[in-house]
């Protein structure tokens, strides 16, 4: 298989108050067409930014992105706005975490999933429409016309999200990255939006990079999973062998973290400590001040990735000599 | 890539030092000013600018730097009273609004709605027209106008603090409620007001001169600038500077005073900086 | 939407009622006697103005004089002038003109230069031309609109000689002429506010997830600013369009005292200094039915424009 998706040495940083604030900090990460990959970390560990990067939705006027972002070969980050603006909806496509504010409130939610369809299926105003009124029906919509020329606040948000994933579909795009897509949901609806997408994946065969916080999701979406961690990629494998054993110590505290049925009692387990600054400069292992399996030689510069296994890597100096505990 | 804070910072601290300046000048008017303000001296009448009179002299004689410098003590003092009082009444007047609600709130929201269906200067005109011209009336009509868009303000403050924690525990406490609302409530909603009182300001002296100019605030022959670019009008074609440099110093009091609630306000709340 | 419309003018009725009678007493309160006013100011023989008084019912008690003009001012009758002995109600009619075409215009100058500044602000936030919108808008926000009426006469009139410095022409056409820099000087501070409110609503727009959306559609940047940005962006402006009225009513008062145009403003300026009452509460209580009648045609259009407060 060739590679979909290839990202090296990503960095991405903010002008923020106190210079620049590095959310990225050099991440590597393939994927293949048709794969679901996903992407989990805490919030503020640079996850959503590298989401942001792979489509060029940064505002460049105060954002430095830099490294490579290739994609089927191209290099994305040397395209000019218009190359990127047929890439996007194209080539890869992206959903957002809120559906309540992904869509324009002062304009009607027909227009705004027709306009998709003219501008990246390039159908004319009248099969625009057509389209538009297609998805109104597949997705349960009774009455369809009726609802065409309402607006967004008058549609549930878990029919947003669906929406919002189908109309980001229209050009048919090789890869989905969905940033969040349930959090903003009652979990009632998280499932049936998963659900969804995971229909749409195989139907479609693209591939799916999932940005989640939440590991509850990920065993059952994605075969592949990628942590992050105050900007880097710290432990990539197959979702089922990380998650049964873990070969990086956040990873296992992030498993420990999860909220598990069948766990009595209601002690919320969380990660004591903070995880870096986006100011800090490196020093030693960035997971060394809250890491329970730390040495003093861990703060002897980065760990660098080494293999944990087949198809597996992890950033830690003592992968080899530790044995951690996963979930079953 | 931007570096508000730093420019924040910046902004706010040229706006102090033009206050400071101002608020310098007026009080050091007699000691700096080359003549009395009133010193009437025909033979330099509409005088050039000399050394005896840097700024020169209007009509009478009189001469103009000096009149400058004093004119910031009335217009200074004139906006602060303005602000003073609109400002003590209106928050006192929306935390009990927005406290107390029921009754008490729906009459002052009433008594609220009706003057501010005046457009603001037009209030003030009417309350000058009724009670005479002059700086005290002016001052009392702009108090009056300003009063409730102060209210308003801190009521809906208010509304919102009273549903916080800290005020729940307050009550849950048994204290009175002059005691919750003068002790807790008041120092959360004051640095709001304190910004909003400093962009008062400078509409005070914009509202002030105003008046002045069309003869109802400050009355000749007392130096004010707006009763100065009034009479400077008179003479606009042979002696432009005598309505220029007045007008130059109101924009230059009200610029600063904008700026200075410009910069609070970055200061006290980073996030909702709108216009 | 007509059963809206009907509550808000009917909401309107007890603010205008309140409204009126603290026009009317505020007039009753000035220390001058009206008789000895309408008599010129001589002394008169105490007949005489008992005779006034009479003709006026300046004789009967403060509320039945209310009643008296409020019965007139429904019927379009706001009582006689003091001094020109002229129908009040047919002196602002004759002024209208002049000070609707002046505010016309102003807001047209305003908006049309600060939508277009704001939006160019916002999409070049830091650059030059940010920098100097912002600076010139705080400038006009702080000059009083009579200094900068007296600069523009100045420059305009007296030393490049281009517009007439005072008076206002005998037809629109000719007042487009003169009217000119007096709607710009009373258009500046509008300009300003909605220059800026323009910008931050930009700003902030364009912040919003669902221009994200839009750039993931490939729509053209033009698009995307003018279709999908610029109306989330107008929505603060349309909240303080009250606001903005209420400077522009005031402001009309200056600069027509400025350029001594003949319109309501500088009428509601003599009224006041030659203590013409029935004309200053006359005028008053006009300019205030105005000012609550466009806030609320403001607010129906701010129903139009967003469809969530429509169906709230």
């Amino acid at each position: 298989m060739s590679g979909l998706l290839s990202l090296r040495g990503l960095r991405v940083a903010f002008a923020g108050e106190g210079g620049a604030a590095m959310a990225v900090r050099g991440v590597d990460l393939e994927l293949e067409g048709g794969e679901g990959l996903a992407l989990v970390g805490e919030s503020g560990s640079g996850k959503s930014a590298t989401a942001k990067a792979i489509l060029g939705l940064h505002d460049m006027s105060s954002t430095a992105v830099t490294g490579s972002v290739r994609f089927e070969g191209r290099e994305l980050l040397e395209l000019g706005e218009a190359e990127l603006r047929s890439f996007r909806g194209r080539g890869a496509s992206m959903v957002f975490q809120d559906p309540g504010t992904s869509f324009n409130p002062l304009l009607r939610m027909g227009e705004q999933v027709a306009e998709a369809f003219r501008s990246v299926a390039g159908l004319d105003r009248k099969a625009a429409r057509e389209a538009a009124l297609g998805l109104f029906s597949r997705l349960g919509i009774r009455d369809p016309v009726t609802r065409y020329a309402q607006y967004p606040h008058e549609f549930s948000g878990g029919m947003l999200q669906r929406m919002m994933i189908l109309l980001a579909l229209a050009g048919r795009p090789r890869l989905l990255v969905a940033d969040e897509p349930t959090t903003a949901l009652d979990v009632t609806v998280q499932a049936q939006v998963l659900l969804f997408l995971e229909e749409l994946k195989e139907e479609l065969g693209m591939a799916v990079l999932l940005v989640t916080h939440d590991m509850g999701i990920v065993a059952e979406t994605s075969t592949r999973i990628a942590v992050m961690y105050a900007g880097r990629i710290v432990e990539t494998g197959g979702t089922a062998e990380v998650l049964g054993s873990p070969a990086h110590p956040y990873t296992e505290a992030l498993l420990e973290a999860m909220p598990r049925p069948g766990s009595r009692g209601t002690r919320l387990a969380t990660i004591l400590g903070l995880p870096p600054g986006v100011y800090e400069a490196d020093s030693g292992c960035p997971f060394f001040p809250r890491c329970r399996h730390a040495l003093a030689s861990c703060m002897d510069g980065l760990p660098p990735s080494v293999e944990a296994g087949p198809g597996r890597k992890s950033a830690c100096f003592r992968t080899h000599s530790l044995s951690l505990r996963g979930i079953a | 890539m931007r570096r508000r804070p730093k420019a924040g910072r910046a902004v706010l601290l040229a706006a102090s030092s033009l206050v400071a300046l101002l608020c310098l000048g007026a009080l050091l008017a007699p000691a700096i000013a080359p003549h009395p303000p009133q010193a009437i001296d025909l033979r330099s009448s509409f005088a050039p600018p000399s050394q005896d009179h840097p700024l020169g002299a209007d009509k009478l004689g009189r001469d103009l730097l000096s009149r400058l410098l004093y004119g910031s003590r009335s217009t200074l003092l004139a906006a602060l009273l303005v602000v003073a009082s609109s400002t003590l009444l209106g928050t006192v007047l929306g935390l009990v609004s927005g406290y107390a609600g029921g009754l008490v709130d729906a009459m002052l929201s009433r008594i609220f709605d009706v003057l501010l269906a005046f457009p603001a200067l037009l209030l003030a005109l009417l309350i000058v027209a009724s009670v005479g011209r002059g700086m005290a009336n002016a001052v009392i009509a702009l108090a009056v106008v300003y009063v409730p868009t102060i209210a308003r303000l801190v009521r809906s403050l208010t509304l919102v603090e009273s549903r916080l924690a800290y005020v729940e525990a307050a009550q849950a406490l048994g204290y009175s409620s002059s005691r919750i609302v003068f002790v807790h409530i008041a120092p959360n909603v004051a640095p709001v007001v304190l910004v909003q009182s400093t962009i008062d300001f400078a509409y005070s002296i914009l509202d002030l001169a105003a008046l002045s100019f069309l003869g109802l605030g400050v009355q000749p022959p007392l130096a004010d600038w707006g009763a100065m670019l009034a009479e400077g009008r008179e003479y606009l074609l042979f002696a432009p500077s005598l309505a220029v440099a007045p007008g130059l110093a109101i924009m230059a009091a009200v610029i600063a005073f904008n700026l200075l609630g410009d910069g609070l306000q970055t200061r006290f709340d980073p996030g909702r900086r709108g216009a | 939407m007509l059963a809206y419309l009907a509550r808000r003018l009917l909401q309107l009725v007890p603010v205008l009622l309140v409204a009126s009678f603290l026009v009317f007493v505020a007039a009753r309160l000035t220390p001058q006697d009206p008789a000895v006013v309408m008599a010129g100011g001589r002394q008169t023989s105490t007949a005489v103005l008992e005779a006034i008084r009479a003709k006026y019912h300046l004789d009967e008690s403060v509320p039945s004089q209310y009643l008296r003009w409020m019965a007139g001012a429904l019927l379009g009758d706001l009582g006689e002038s003091y001094r020109l002995k002229q129908g009040v109600s047919a002196m602002i009619a004759a002024r209208l003109p002049v000070s609707l075409q002046l505010i016309a215009m102003s807001v047209a100058i305003a908006l049309l230069a600060a939508v277009p500044l704001g939006i160019l602000a916002a999409l070049r936030k830091g650059s030059w031309v940010d920098i100097l919108a912002t600076s010139l808008s705080l400038a006009a926000l702080s000059s009083p609109v009579f200094l900068t009426g007296i600069l523009g006469i100045l420059l305009f009139s007296y030393t490049l000689g281009w517009l007439p410095a005072l008076g206002s022409g005998r037809n629109f056409a000719e007042n487009l002429r003169y009217l000119l820099m007096p709607s710009v000087a009373l258009a500046l501070n509008m300009l300003a506010l909605s220059m800026r409110m323009t910008r931050s609503g930009m700003i902030e727009a364009m912040r919003r997830p669902y221009i994200q959306t839009a750039i993931l559609k490939g729509l053209p940047r033009r698009t995307i600013v003018l279709k999908h940005a610029l109306r989330n962006a107008l929505l603060p402006l349309v909240t303080i369009t009250g606001l903005q009225i209420g400077f522009l009513l005031s402001g009309t008062v200056l600069v027509e005292y400025t350029f001594g145009l003949g319109g309501l403003g500088s009428l509601l300026v003599n009224a006041i200094q030659t203590s013409d009452y029935p004309v200053v509460q006359g005028l008053t209580l006009f300019i205030v039915s105005a000012f609550l009648l466009i806030n609320l045609l403001v607010d129906l259009l701010y129903g139009i424009i967003d469809p969530r407060i429509r169906q709230a």
